[in-house]
């Protein structure tokens, strides 16, 4: 390094150095090839010396001194490709090329912009037309499987479900594990507003259409994300949405429709009605009871198939619909661009009751107030309606619930008609009737609004202030009609409202410049501060009149109202300081202080930082050999501290609240003061490596990483002689390590035929490394979160703690455990427990494939997780009872049960009214290995050449057909492997299969 | 172009005034502060410290129930309708630090409420508060505080005259940790049993000094549910009487019996059982009580005493033959039981009849007491008053005859007067008495314990060992 430093004195003296060799004046003009337009900011250099300047306003650059002996200038813009000329006393003219690769090559980042070789941390990013070529409902789905290590979990295929996203793993036990998402340089909410649908709260995300997105920058490491700063700690999503273009306006048209039903692609069904009378009477004998007697406690004759024994669950559920509308414009001149879009979403889902609509609209524009001073907008408001009805457990009117479970014999509709609810097996409900008669809906108003003004006073120095409202209105409403009911009830209203409105404001100041030709540096310094207020009122009035279901007419005696708050505030400092020599050697360093209510009085107040640095080994000299086939060949390595800050507010304040007692209130002490809350600290470093070959139709990256969570947030316990048992306060630590593999490749790029694939794959492993508990007896440390689901140190995040099931006796077709000192036993009591697997996978990834000869094209998408577990315990536990639930329908598979001494591999033997727990919920029976492979979209798409389109007068015309989640192979025994981060999600929306079909104009 | 300085002119702006900016307080919740910094809010946090008086971990349910099952009192009417599974280790005497009374978290959570009062009473004198306002409110909270450390230690240590394993017999072995400041960061040894006592004597001391000897907290329903001078008063006396000071015991029993309204109630009052669900309106014995409402925010609801205690609730605190046949023929307290097919329970949580399931005030201090802890105090050396009478004006309320003035007379009318009253079992302790059982179906080798044993002080809860290093071990566990 030695020479660089030299090189920089040199640089430093070169103004006051004297010229005494025979010298010339070199004159002339930069302009781009494209238009002609000179260019302004051009670096010219004299080849082989360090005299250089830059061109003037009007491209025009003159350099006094140039040696005799020199032979060509050189000129560097960013976005053109290098160029050169002569030396020679004539003025001359320098033309600039566009750099083709450049544009594809610029990444959004942090607070801005960069190259991609120039990025020194862990960044990956996903273009706008690769989202939007899948019909997804939301931004978050459309990530699933194509980034590196970024997990995203399905939770429940209802329309308007959100995902679950990890970046790199959890982090924490008791704070957020989701990822910070900023949408066009701010911050936006994530849990947003709505108490009472199945999905619960949603936040800005949800509001955003996919087609209005340019691109998504995930930021992984901490070099990358640390100046968020406490928001950083789970990564960050950069989402920029599109911005107009010069030139006559365009707009863009798009109309979708698609059908979807409920498909389980692992061979899992229900009985039919001959199936589970077959099977009852088996274990109303096995029980030493007669099927056919009238009066015995199972009465189950064979008559019962005489009537309509139809499955329940297709009675239950319909084809889904989806629809979209959406139209966009896109224009603008050299003053002012825009673009903008509106579209009606509508998805009906495959259960009777349930649809979600949205209407959204965005305007963004950019206008240039004077030549060096610029204003834009991004507004974006949605309204969303979601219809559903409960099912976020096993209850009876969940669809999903009673349709695996109600007896096939009982009649769908009574002797009038109407929807049979006098069903004493299903608690009187029906869940046809609930969808008909009962309410529970949320409607939500979103805004975003953001107003930025970009000033460069001096050349290079850019001061930009962005100022942004994000506010959200969500009115939810459950009704329990009497209607609905198959015994006399209460009519019963439930209604929230809640809002939330979060104000962000972000300044910065921009400095960026290449000195001497090679040495590039930018400093930025930002200030930003946000206000978020979060209300909620709950009413609750049993007793409504039918007649009129509103709280008016509840008995007011009986009507119960409560609020809630949630304010937050945060302020912060930071900077980002990047240097490089000569695209060769890029350092960074960035910093941010963040201030934040969240924490306590001692702890306000936070510093995260990172440091990080690539070499570009291909841009080596002594590497121009292999630049015929070598582009890019960089190495990165990063260090750094961020925070997470995701934790709910008021949790440092030590408070009393008020207690009842002898007739009078009294206040109690509710927590304890913690004035030293602070957020949990991730200290990450990443070492990555980037690659391209062959004109870049070969590209990839990898790297490795470990996180380190620091500080993690726990409910500890504490002396209960100071008057409290736990203290939330920051003791426990965890880690995560992983690697990810990144590779694209043009196989074949021709001009009438593409072929491109992409492979992405990574693994992460969570290890919990303390909990600030004792050792058990045991010598495990560990934290027991619910009856099965443990955090132990040593472990990964969630661990199954489970009683070991054997298999059945195949003497008796009882069900055998696996005991303490490795024996067998018939009682459940006797089960060792043991930990028998995790949810989280140690492998996940996708590859696609897109095939292209002139207008068609075919794309495929595949994702896959593997290596992890999931628990079906609730579901399991009663559909393949062994007999124990006699009212309610069995799945299929339990048909394979123990016939003759001598069985193996099978269920227990059946007996009606099963007292002996087989069956029961905590059992490794229920547990399985969720690997699956899912083909996740594919698309046949046909646009119209050049000429037809000429002749229609129309710019582009596109017909498309995908089918999504057209397949996933995988063992698990229920309707789909996804059960969420947990692995044991109870009773939700299975994930459906869908054809979607759709035109694209263009004019 | 000059407006546009504003920009970071925005920003230092911003920066000065982000103190007040990064300040979210809770909106439905009140700070420490702020409850500590007014009367109003110190009034209204003695109120709150009253509160879990009412758990069913201590005086709502287990501290009466646990301790009388311990005794020949109790029984646990194994295998009969009213067995739920409830109570039967207690029953067994089969308790370890993993399942032991919880009364530790409830007493030392009472004690912390208190202290934050005390420690901020100082000072808060306006033109409408007096210093004699912020005097009561410190009696309130002294006498709390002397109550909770005193259940602390007869629960969780060995009675003051324990004498074995190197103890002096007068309260040199580990009690509980005295606690007198909040301190989050605290971790308190335990103290010897006699600096818990002196502790005790020396806060009820206090209080009796600084409380108005009119002052009844306002607003209340139930005015024998609070701190009163004749409370502070009895409270002493029964503390010297577990200390051994026999000339206090007997002064400060004298004091209540002599000074006060209080009557003993006559038989007629006793036998229908409802004076001890409810005192009787005028006169009555009741001198310190907790108040049983299903509005309290500490409800024992189906765990509750009345519930534990009947055949109505889950019933499984049983009464056995051995206290019913204490009584004679003619004894008022002899009917004082329920019985429903061949089980019974006492009658002295039988309800209000307020609500399902019933509730019941739980009397802490009354009169009769106070002439148990005379006669007692007089027959072990107490000069200056008349045993034998005090035990016949008892004994001629009841319908029962008058015990001789010896420590066996006056232990057995203690025994049937206070039975169900968490009583007998610190009796038999502080005495040096085995406590044996007759009538008795759970485990064969609890059904009697030798005085000195490790069982007579239940073991410390193992989590709170787990997050105080300081604290040790209770013998034997």
């Amino acid at each position: 390094m030695k020479k660089h430093l030299l090189l920089l004195m040199t640089l430093l003296f070169a103004s006051i150095g004297l010229a005494t060799a025979q010298t010339i004046t070199v004159t002339g003009t930069v302009v781009a090839e494209k238009d002609g337009q000179p260019i302004a900011g051009a670096y010219v250099l004299v080849n082989g010396t360090t005299i250089g300047t830059m061109t003037n306003e009007l491209g025009e650059f003159g350099i006094r001194q140039v040696p005799v002996d020199a032979k060509e200038i050189i000129v560097t813009f960013l976005g053109m490709t290098t160029a050169s000329a002569p030396v020679q006393a004539e003025p001359v003219k320098v033309v600039m090329k566009e750099d083709m690769n450049y544009l594809d090559d610029v990444v959004v980042v942090a607070y801005g912009s960069a190259k991609r070789e120039a990025v020194t941390g862990s960044v990956t990013s996903v273009k706008g037309e690769s989202l939007a070529s899948t019909p997804v409902t939301s931004v978050d789905k459309a990530l699933s499987g194509k980034l590196a290590g970024v997990q995203v979990t399905a939770v429940s295929g209802q329309p308007g479900a959100q995902s679950q996203i990890r970046i790199r793993g959890n982090s924490s036990i008791n704070a957020s594990n989701a990822p910070l998402w900023v949408v066009d340089g701010i911050p936006v909410i994530i849990d947003g507003t709505g108490e009472m649908t199945n999905e619960g709260a949603s936040g800005g995300i949800t509001s955003i259409n996919p087609n209005d997105i340019e691109s998504i920058t995930v930021l992984k490491d901490a070099a990358a994300a640390a100046v968020y700063g406490s928001r950083a700690a789970n990564g960050v999503i950069l989402v920029t949405t599109k911005s107009g273009k010069e030139g006559k306006a365009q707009f863009d048209a798009r109309v979708k429709y698609g059908v979807s039903w409920l498909q389980s692609d692992s061979g899992f069904r229900m009985m039919t009605g001959s199936e589970l009378l077959g099977y009852q009477r088996d274990a109303i004998i096995n029980a030493g009871l007669d099927p056919d007697n009238p009066a015995g406690s199972y009465y189950r004759p064979m008559s019962l198939l005489s009537g309509d024994t139809s499955s329940w669950l297709e009675h239950l559920t319909r084809p889904g619909q989806l629809q979209e509308y959406e139209i966009s414009a896109r224009g603008g001149n050299a003053k002012g661009k825009y673009y903008s879009s509106i579209s009606y979403h509508k998805n009906d889902g495959v259960f009777y009751g349930i649809d979600y609509s949205r209407f959204q609209a965005r305007v963004n524009a950019d206008y240039k107030l004077l030549k060096n001073l610029e204003t834009g907008i991004r507004v974006n408001a949605a309204y969303t309606d979601q219809n559903d009805i409960p099912m976020q457990s096993l209850y009876y009117a969940n669809p999903v619930w009673a349709g695996m479970t109600m007896l096939p014999w009982i009649p769908k509709y009574d002797e009038n008609g109407n929807h049979n609810v006098d069903i004493p097996t299903n608690s009187y409900q029906n869940p046809r009737a609930t969808a008909e008669y009962d309410d529970q809906w949320s409607k939500s108003y979103k805004f975003n609004g953001t107003m930025f003004l970009k000033w460069e006073p001096v050349k290079n120095l850019v001061i930009e202030t962005r100022n942004s409202a994000e506010m959200a209105f969500t009115q939810d409403r459950r009704y329990w009609n009497p209607l609905s009911q198959g015994q006399p009830s209460d009519a019963t209203l439930q209604t929230t409202k809640s809002q939330y409105t979060n104000y962000t404001t972000s300044n910065t100041i921009n400095y960026a410049n290449v000195f001497g030709g090679y040495h590039s540096m930018r400093v930025l310094l930002g200030q930003e501060a946000t206000a978020y207020k979060y209300e909620y009122s709950y009413v609750s009035a049993p007793g409504v009149d039918p007649q009129i279901p509103y709280q008016n007419t509840a008995p007011q005696s009986s009507v119960e109202s409560e609020v809630g708050f949630r304010n937050h505030t945060m302020m912060s400092f930071f900077g980002i300081a990047d240097y490089n020599y000569d695209n060769r050697y890029f350092v960074q360093a960035t910093v941010r202080g963040d201030g934040s209510s969240l924490f306590g009085a001692k702890n306000k107040w936070g510093l995260f930082w990172s440091a990080s640095a690539s070499w570009n080994i291909s841009n080596e000299k002594w590497m121009d050999s292999t630049s015929g086939w070598l582009d890019l060949l960089k190495i990165r390595a990063s260090y750094g501290v961020n925070g997470n800050n995701g934790i709910d507010p008021y949790q440092a304040y030590g408070v009393y609240s008020s207690t009842q007692y002898n007739g009078v209130v009294g206040m109690l002490p509710a927590q304890p003061a913690n004035d030293y809350l602070s957020w949990e600290k991730n200290k990450t470093w990443n070492v990555g490596l980037d690659f391209g070959f062959l004109g870049n139709r070969l590209r990839g990256s990898f790297d490795v990483y470990e996180r380190l969570t620091d500080d993690m947030l726990l409910d500890v316990k504490v002396p209960q002689t100071t008057g409290f048992s736990t203290n939330f306060m920051n003791a426990g630590s965890m880690k995560n390590t992983g690697v990810e593999f990144q590779l694209d490749a043009d196989i074949i790029a021709t001009e009438d035929f593409l072929w491109t694939a992409g492979f992405n794959l990574a693994h992460n492993k969570t290890e919990i490394l303390d909990l600030a508990v004792d050792p058990d007896a045991n010598g495990l440390e560990k934290i027991e979160a619910g009856s099965f689901t443990h955090y132990v140190v040593g472990r990964s995040m969630y661990s199954f703690y489970l009683p070991d099931y054997y298999g059945v006796n195949p003497a008796n077709g009882e069900a055998l455990w696996v005991t303490e000192d490795g024996s067998l036993s018939n009682n459940y009591a006797d089960a060792r427990k043991y930990y028998a697997g995790s949810p989280e996978p140690k492998l996940l990834g996708g590859f696609n494939t897109t095939f292209a000869w002139k207008g068609l094209s075919l794309s495929a998408f595949f994702e896959f997780k593997a290596g992890n577990h999931v628990l079906i315990l609730n579901e399991h536990s009663y559909l393949n009872s062994d007999g124990k639930e006699m009212n309610m329908n069995q799945m299929a598979s339990a048909l394979n049960y123990w016939k003759k001494p001598g069985d193996t591999g099978v269920n227990p033997k059946p007996i009606a009214g099963n007292a002996t727990n087989s069956a029961t919920a905590l059992s490794d029976r229920w547990l399985e290995r969720g690997d699956y492979l899912r083909i996740k979209d594919v698309t046949l798409s046909y646009s119209l050449p050049k000429v037809a389109l000429d002749k229609i007068h129309v710019k582009g015309l596109r017909f498309f057909v995908s089918g999504l989640n057209l397949y996933c192979f995988n063992d698990v025994n229920f309707w789909d492997p996804e059960m969420g981060v947990s692995g044991t999600g109870a009773g939700v929306y299975p994930l459906t299969k869908s054809f979607v079909g759709g035109i694209e104009l263009s004019f | 172009m000059k407006k546009y300085i504003l920009i970071p002119l925005v920003a230092v702006a911003a920066f000065t005034g982000c103190q007040d900016f990064l300040v979210e307080d809770p909106v439905l919740a009140q700070s420490n502060e702020l409850t500590l910094s007014t009367y109003e809010g110190l009034d209204k946090a003695v109120a709150g410290a009253y509160s879990p008086l009412a758990s069913a971990y201590w005086y709502g349910a287990d501290f009466i129930i646990y301790n009388e099952l311990k005794t020949s009192n109790g029984k646990k009417w194994i295998g009969s309708t009213w067995d739920s599974g409830r109570c039967n280790d207690l029953y067994n005497l089969n308790y370890d630090p993993n399942n032991t009374s919880s009364l530790w978290g409830y007493a030392y959570f009472v004690i912390s409420s208190v202290n934050n009062v005390l420690d901020n009473l100082e000072g808060k004198e306006t033109p409408d508060v007096t210093a004699q306002d912020l005097n009561n409110l410190k009696a309130e909270c002294l006498f709390l505080r002397a109550l909770a450390h005193f259940d602390l230690v007869r629960t969780y240590a060995q009675p003051y005259c324990y004498d074995q394993n190197g103890a002096d017999g007068k309260g040199s072995h580990l009690g509980v940790p005295v606690v007198l400041k909040t301190d989050p960061a605290g971790k308190p040894a335990r103290n010897t049993v006699k600096e818990v006592y002196d502790q005790v004597i020396a806060d009820l001391l206090e209080a009796e000094k600084a409380i108005d000897p009119s002052y009844v907290r306002a607003g209340v329903t139930d005015s024998k549910a609070v701190v009163t001078l004749p409370a502070i008063q009895a409270l002493l006396s029964r503390v010297y009487l577990y200390s051994e000071n026999w000339q206090g015991a007997a002064d400060y029993a004298s004091k209540v019996i002599n000074d006060y309204d209080y009557k003993l109630w006559t038989p007629e009052e006793v036998e229908d059982a409802a004076c001890y669900s409810v005192d009787v309106p005028t006169g009555g014995e009741v001198i310190f009580e907790i108040y049983g409402n299903k509005s309290n925010s500490y409800d024992g609801y189906h765990d509750g005493l009345s519930p534990m205690c009947g055949p109505d609730g889950y019933g499984d605190a049983g009464a056995s033959t051995d206290l019913k046949n204490l009584y004679e023929a003619d004894d008022v307290r002899g009917t004082l039981f329920q019985e429903k097919d061949g089980v019974l329970w006492t009658a002295k949580y039988i309800g209000k009849g307020l609500a399902k399931p019933d509730l019941t005030n739980v009397i802490v201090l009354r009169l009769s007491e106070m002439y148990l802890n005379l006669a007692e105090a007089v027959v072990r050396g107490a000069q200056g008053y008349n045993a034998p009478q005090a035990l016949a004006d008892l004994a001629a309320q009841r319908g029962a005859t008058a015990q001789n003035a010896t420590l066996e007379g006056v232990w057995l009318e203690r025994q049937k007067e206070l039975a169900w009253e968490a009583h007998y079992w610190f009796d038999l302790g502080r005495t040096k008495r085995n406590m044996t059982r007759t009538d008795f179906v759970g485990d064969a080798t609890a059904k009697d314990l030798a005085w000195g044993q490790h069982k007579w002080a239940m073991p410390i809860p193992l989590r709170e060992i787990g997050a105080n290093g300081n604290l040790v071990q209770n013998v034997g566990y």
